[in-house]
C-alpha cells in the first residue's frame, strides 16, 4: 500500500520568552510512515508535544527542520481535516448544524444547494444522524463532536488528524464516539493520525500506537495491534488486549524513567 | 406578559397620588398624577409634541447612525492588528473618560448651535463605545475558530468574513445598544444647553422656566417611555438575532 503521510527528520522548537533568546526543543527527529488508510495513535506523557506534532503536521506550524509529506504534497497544499481537542469551541455557533459541516465546501465557492446535498449524502453514507437545522449549542457534546468531525469529513480529506478529541465526553458517549469513529474510518477508509492520552483507547482504536518520550518529543517505541477488525468494546476484556496493555505499559514505564 | 409587572407601576402612582393629594410635598413642585397624564395626552393629542419628538429623534438616530458608520468600521481595524489597538487603546480610553458635557463649549465653537453641534457630541461619544466593543470583539475570537478556518485553507478574508466578523457581532451589537442610551441622554441634555427651537430636551427645560411643571413631567415621562421603548427593541432583537452568543 501507497504511503499517506511521510515524516522526515522533523525538528521544531519554541522561543522561551519574546526576545527569542533562547529556544526550547518540543520535537526532535521524528520520522515515521504511515500507510494509506491506516489508524495510528500517539500515545505520551501530557505536555511532551503531542499537539505540537499535529500542528506541525497540519501545516498551521512550519516545522523547523525536516520535510512532511501528505499524498506526496506539502501539508499547507493537502485537504487536511483536523478535530480539536476543544471542538465545541471550534464549531461556528452562529451557523446551523448543516452550515457548520457544509463550511469547507463554502469555502471553495460551492453552491448552497450542492453544499447542502453533499452534507445530507455524507451523514447518510456515515450513517449518523444529526439534526442539520438545529444550531450547534443545542446538541449533546456527542452530537457536537459528530458535527465537528462531519465537518472535517466533508471535503474527502487525505488525512484526519484528531487530539485527544474524546477529552471532555462522558464514558458512556466516549464509547459511542469511539465505536463511531471506527465506523467512519472503516467506510471512508481515511487515514486517521490520533493523539490519546489514554493507553485503553490507543490500543482500542490504532493499527499500531506510536510512544512519544517526554519532551521534547522522540519516538520510543511503535507498537503494532494486530486485534481483529472490525473492533468492539468487549475486546478490552480480552487476554489479547490484556497482553498489548501490559505490553504499553512496560513501554511507557521505560519512556518515563529516561 | 407576567402580571406582576403591572404591580411596580401602581404603587408607584398610588405613592405619588398620596404625596400630591395629601400636600406631603409642596403641591407646586409635584402635580397630581392625572394632571400629567392629562397633559401628556394633550400633547399628543393636540399635536404639540410631535416637533419636538421629531427633532429630538432626528438628532438621535443621525447621531446614533454615524457612530455605527465610523465605530464599526474604525473598531475592525484597530481590533484586527494588535500593534494597531495597543497603540492608540490610551487615546481611545481616555478620550471615552471624557464626560461628554465637559466638550459642550468646545463643540459649540465648532459647529456654532445648530443640530451640527448637538449631533457631533452624540458621534464623540458612541463612536467611542462602539470603537471600544468592536475592538473588544475582535480581538476576544477564540483562536480555535480560526485555527480550524485556517486548516481548511481558507484565506485571510474568508477568515475575516466568515470567521471574525460573526464572531464579534454580539460584541458589537452590545456597544450599540449601550450607545443608543447614551446619545439620548446626550441629546437630551445638548437640547438644553445647547440652544434650539425644538426638542424634548428644550421642551423639559422652558416648561420648568416658565414652572409648567404637568408639561415638564409629561415631556419627561416621553423621554422616558422613548429611552426604554428603544432600549427594548435592542434587547429583543439581540436575544433574537445573536441567541448563540457566547455558546
Amino acid at each position: 500500500m501507497e504511503n499517506s503521510v511521510i515524516v522526515r527528520n522533523l525538528y521544531k522548537s519554541f522561543p522561551k520568552d519574546i526576545k527569542k533568546s533562547s529556544y526550547v526543543s518540543i520535537i526532535e527527529d521524528v520520522s515515521i510512515e504511515i500507510k494509506s488508510g491506516e489508524f495510528v495513535t500517539f500515545f505520551g506523557p501530557n505536555g511532551c508535544g503531542k499537539t505540537t506534532f499535529l500542528n506541525v503536521l497540519s501545516g498551521l506550524l512550519p516545522p523547523d527542520e525536516g520535510e512532511i509529506l501528505i499524498q506526496g504534497k506539502n501539508p499547507g497544499t493537502t485537504k487536511i481535516g483536523y478535530i480539536f481537542q476543544n471542538f465545541p469551541e471550534t464549531l461556528f455557533p452562529w451557523r446551523k448544524n448543516i452550515d457548520n459541516i457544509a463550511f469547507p465546501l463554502e469555502l471553495k465557492g460551492m453552491s448552497k444547494v450542492e453544499r447542502y446535498k453533499n452534507v445530507i449524502e455524507l451523514e447518510r453514507s456515515l450513517g449518523i444522524e444529526i439534526d442539520n437545522g438545529l444550531y450547534p449549542y443545542k446538541l449533546s457534546s456527542g452530537q457536537q463532536q459528530l458535527v465537528a468531525i462531519a465537518r472535517a469529513l466533508i471535503d474527502q480529506p487525505y488525512v484526519l488528524l484528531m487530539d485527544e478529541p474524546f477529552n471532555a465526553l462522558d464514558f458512556q458517549t466516549r464509547v459511542f464516539v469511539e465505536d463511531k469513529i471506527l465506523d467512519i474510518w472503516e467506510k471512508t477508509k481515511t487515514t486517521i493520525l490520533f493523539v490519546s492520552h489514554d493507553i485503553d483507547e490507543s490500543i482500542y482504536l490504532a493499527d499500531r500506537v506510536v510512544f512519544f518520550t517526554k519532551m521534547p518529543a522522540k519516538i520510543a517505541c511503535i507498537m503494532e495491534v494486530n486485534l481483529p477488525r472490525p473492533r468492539h468494546q468487549q475486546m478490552m476484556t480480552s487476554k489479547e488486549f490484556f497482553s498489548l496493555r501490559s505490553k504499553a505499559i512496560e513501554i511507557f514505564r521505560k519512556v518515563m524513567e529516561r | 406578559m407576567r402580571k406582576e409587572l403591572i404591580v411596580g407601576p401602581i404603587v408607584f402612582l398610588l405613592i405619588w397620588a398620596l404625596f400630591s393629594y395629601l400636600k406631603i410635598v409642596n403641591p407646586v413642585l409635584i402635580p397630581t398624577p392625572w394632571a400629567v397624564i392629562v397633559r401628556f395626552t394633550e400633547l399628543f393629542y393636540r399635536g404639540e409634541i410631535w416637533a419636538d419628538l421629531l427633532a429630538t429623534l432626528y438628532r438621535l438616530l443621525f447621531g446614533f447612525a454615524l457612530s455605527i458608520v465610523v465605530g464599526i468600521p474604525l473598531g475592525l481595524i484597530l481590533g484586527s492588528s494588535k500593534r494597531l489597538s495597543d497603540s492608540f487603546e490610551f487615546l481611545i480610553d481616555f478620550f471615552r473618560s471624557i464626560p461628554a458635557s465637559a466638550l459642550f463649549p468646545m463643540f459649540l465653537l465648532f459647529f456654532g448651535i445648530g443640530d451640527k453641534a448637538k449631533v457631533s457630541v452624540v458621534v464623540f461619544s458612541c463612536s467611542l463605545i462602539i470603537i471600544i466593543y468592536t475592538m473588544y470583539g475582535v480581538r476576544n475570537c477564540k483562536e480555535s475558530r480560526i485555527r480550524v478556518a485556517k486548516v481548511m485553507k481558507a484565506n485571510k478574508f474568508s477568515i475575516f468574513t466568515k470567521v471574525i466578523f460573526p464572531e464579534s457581532l454580539p460584541h458589537i451589537f452590545a456597544g450599540v445598544r449601550i450607545s443608543i442610551s447614551i446619545a439620548l441622554i446626550l441629546v437630551v441634555v445638548t437640547e438644553m444647553f445647547i440652544g434650539t427651537k425644538y426638542g424634548l430636551g428644550r421642551l423639559i427645560y422652558d416648561s420648568h422656566l416658565m414652572f409648567r411643571l404637568s408639561t415638564m413631567y409629561a415631556a419627561i415621562l416621553i423621554a422616558g417611555i422613548l429611552g426604554y421603548m428603544l432600549n427594548k427593541i435592542f434587547m429583543v432583537v439581540e436575544s433574537k438575532v445573536f441567541h448563540w452568543a457566547g455558546k
